[in-house]
Formats: C-alpha cells, sequence, structure tokens
C-alpha cells in the first residue's frame, strides 16, 4: 500500500517533468477539448442570452402549446412528443458513435463503419426531425418578425439557437462521413490506431450535451 | 495512451456504455413526464414552478454528466486533463447569475416606466433643439424621466 502510494507520488511528479504529454494524451485530441471548451462558452453565451431576455419579458411562449405537433398526426394534440423522439435520436446516435471508438480500439475495422454508419443515420435523422419542425412553425406563423404564441423574441433565439446547434449537427455528420470512408479505405488501419475517430467522436458526444441543455431552456423551462 | 483494449476492458467499457445510455433516456423519459403531469396539473401555469425547474436543472447536469463522463471518457483522463477542462465552465455560474439578474432588471425598468434605452432619448431630435443638444442626452436623460 506504501509503495504504491510512492510511485504515485513519483509518477505524477514525473508527469510535469517533460519529456512526455502531461495530461497521457496526443496533442490533437488536446486540442479538440480545448476547441470544445471555447465551443462550450459561445452555446452558453447564447442560452444565456436566451435567459437574460425571457427575464426582461413580461409574458412568454409556452413550450407546451408551441411544439405539440407530430408528423403523420395532423390536427392531434401531443405536446413534447417530437421533440422528445428527437432527443432520443440524438443520445441513440451519440452511443452507436462511442461504440465506434470502442471498436476502432480493438482495431475491428467492419465494427468501426457499422457503428459509424449508424451514428450518421442519426445525425442525418435529428436534421430531418429539425427540417420539419422548422417548416411546421415557420407555416403556422413564428418566424423571425412574429410569434402568435408569444414574443417575437421567443421565435428570434429559438431559430438562431437551434440553428446555430443544427450546424454543428450538419458539420459533425459531414465529418463522421469522412472519417466513415477514411475507415473504409483501411487508412486508420495501415496507420495502427483509431485516434481519429476518438477526436471526432468527443466532437459528436459535445453536439448531444448541447442538445441537453437547449432541449432544457426551449422546451422544458 | 494505450490504443488497444484487452477484452476484459473492451467488456466493461461496453457495458460501462450501455448503462450509461439506460440512465440517459431514463431521466429524459422522467423531465417529459414532470413537464406533461404539470401541464394537467396546472393547465393555466401557477404553482411552484421553480420546483419543477430546479428539477430540470439537476436532470440536465446529471445527463451532461453521463455524456461527458462516459461517453467522452473524461472518468477515465488523468485528474490535470479533468480540471484544465471542466474548471472554465465554473466561470459560467457568474454568467448565468449576472445576466439573469440584469434580465430581471430590464423588466422592472420597463414596467416602472424608467426605460433608459434608445427609444426614449430619440424624441429629444424632433425638439427642434439643434445638433448641439445631443451632446447634452446623456447627461440630462435621467433628470427628464424622474
Amino acid at each position: 500500500m506504501a509503495s504504491n502510494t510512492l510511485t504515485a507520488e513519483v509518477s505524477s511528479q514525473q508527469d510535469w517533468k517533460g519529456g512526455k504529454s502531461p495530461f497521457s494524451v496526443s496533442y490533437g485530441k488536446l486540442m479538440m477539448w480545448y476547441f470544445l471548451v471555447s465551443d462550450a462558452f459561445t452555446f452558453s453565451a447564447l442560452l444565456i442570452s436566451y435567459g437574460a431576455i425571457r427575464f426582461s419579458s413580461a409574458h412568454w411562449a409556452d413550450p407546451n402549446h408551441v411544439f405539440n405537433s407530430m408528423p403523420f398526426l395532423p390536427g392531434r394534440d401531443v405536446p413534447l412528443g417530437f421533440v422528445s423522439i428527437m432527443t432520443f435520436i440524438l443520445i441513440l446516435s451519440s452511443v452507436f458513435v462511442v461504440r465506434a471508438v470502442q471498436e476502432g480500439h480493438m482495431m475491428n475495422q467492419t465494427g468501426v463503419m457499422k457503428w459509424m454508419f449508424l451514428g450518421i443515420l442519426g445525425g442525418a435523422a435529428f436534421l430531418g426531425c429539425q427540417a420539419w419542425e422548422w417548416t411546421h412553425l415557420i407555416s403556422h406563423g413564428t418566424n423571425l418578425y412574429h410569434n402568435p404564441h408569444g414574443p417575437p423574441a421567443f421565435g428570434q433565439l429559438f431559430f438562431l439557437i437551434t440553428g446555430f446547434h443544427g450546424f454543428h449537427v450538419f458539420s459533425g455528420v459531414l465529418i463522421n462521413t469522412i472519417i466513415f470512408i477514411q475507415t473504409g479505405r483501411g487508412v486508420y488501419q495501415r496507420r495502427g490506431h483509431y485516434e481519429m475517430v476518438e477526436k471526432v467522436g468527443l466532437y459528436w458526444h459535445f453536439v448531444d450535451l448541447v442538445w441537453v441543455f437547449v432541449f432544457m431552456a426551449f422546451y422544458l423551462l | 495512451m494505450a490504443h488497444t483494449y484487452d477484452i476484459e476492458t473492451y467488456k466493461r467499457q461496453v457495458s460501462a456504455v450501455y448503462r450509461a445510455t439506460m440512465w440517459l433516456t431514463i431521466i429524459t423519459i422522467i423531465e417529459v413526464a414532470a413537464a406533461l403531469v404539470w401541464m394537467y396539473v396546472h393547465p393555466h401555469g401557477g404553482g411552484p414552478r421553480w420546483l419543477l425547474n430546479s428539477f430540470f436543472i439537476v436532470a440536465s447536469l446529471l445527463k451532461a454528466y453521463f455524456i461527458v463522463g462516459e461517453f467522452m471518457h473524461i472518468r477515465y483522463e488523468t485528474r490535470a486533463l479533468t480540471i484544465t477542462i471542466l474548471a472554465p465552465t465554473f466561470f459560467l455560474i457568474w454568467f448565468i447569475i449576472a445576466f439573469l439578474w440584469e434580465g430581471q432588471e430590464w423588466l422592472n425598468n420597463k414596467s416602472s416606466g424608467n426605460i433608459i434605452m434608445e427609444q426614449n432619448i430619440a424624441p429629444a431630435h424632433h425638439d427642434g433643439h439643434g445638433a448641439a443638444d445631443s451632446h447634452n442626452n446623456q447627461g440630462t436623460k435621467d433628470a427628464g424621466h424622474h
């Protein structure tokens, strides 16, 4: 026990003596993390502006009444139904990409391709759902100037923030597709590791993480 | 920085991810259920809404824990890396409090009629006092409204 503590102390000192990464991650992965930290602050700024503007308004839109429509069920009142499905799709897509990362650790090329493909499908499905939701809202009068459910700021912030998030999903789907193709061409198998899958995986989970808070701010609170 | 897992680590990691998935699903279902139940109990608003909102915030932070910890693998990274990533986000606590406070203050200003914004300064230009007067706007606008 005592010797374990001693070696732990020695190794933690040696972490900072140079010659290796003290965080024991590669440069690329560390930079992906720092990019995500900065992106987290961008999204926080957007969501906090939403909070400030909402607090400054005497009335606000009730999400249970704004988001109560489902495709294929016209005229039915299903509060939060569609967005729950969207949320679940994005969570599943994130899980598929974690599985791809894990198969990468096993150097299993077909496994990475299978799970990455499912992850891409999930992302595309989410974007499709968002397109339907936007079209529905716009055709029912919510746009950047008018909002029948409450103050116009609600629609403006909704389209700005879900649009910015949707753009992240869109670029994530593109990047995942590139990684999928590279995996298929055997690039990472030859390289001897699948760290690129890990890096884009981090980005993809971050998109899921942001959705947790966008979902909370616009649909729950 | 080991790139490959042995079979035991692999199995452990896979089951950890499916456990996290289960929790994320359960928490999301409870959140939506809570929102719907609340809507039927208080169809016209009212009730201790802060209680429900606190629940939503705690539940979302819990979901964030599973995504960052398990999916983004930060539970298994070195302590130093975890701190360098998570510590900056604590600035958000101040950021949130300050701006929600500010939003509340804008609302108070609007409802008490003390709006100190451009639309209240604008009429000064139509009074015919000329351009020189616009330099005084900063100094006089407060006095004008009291």
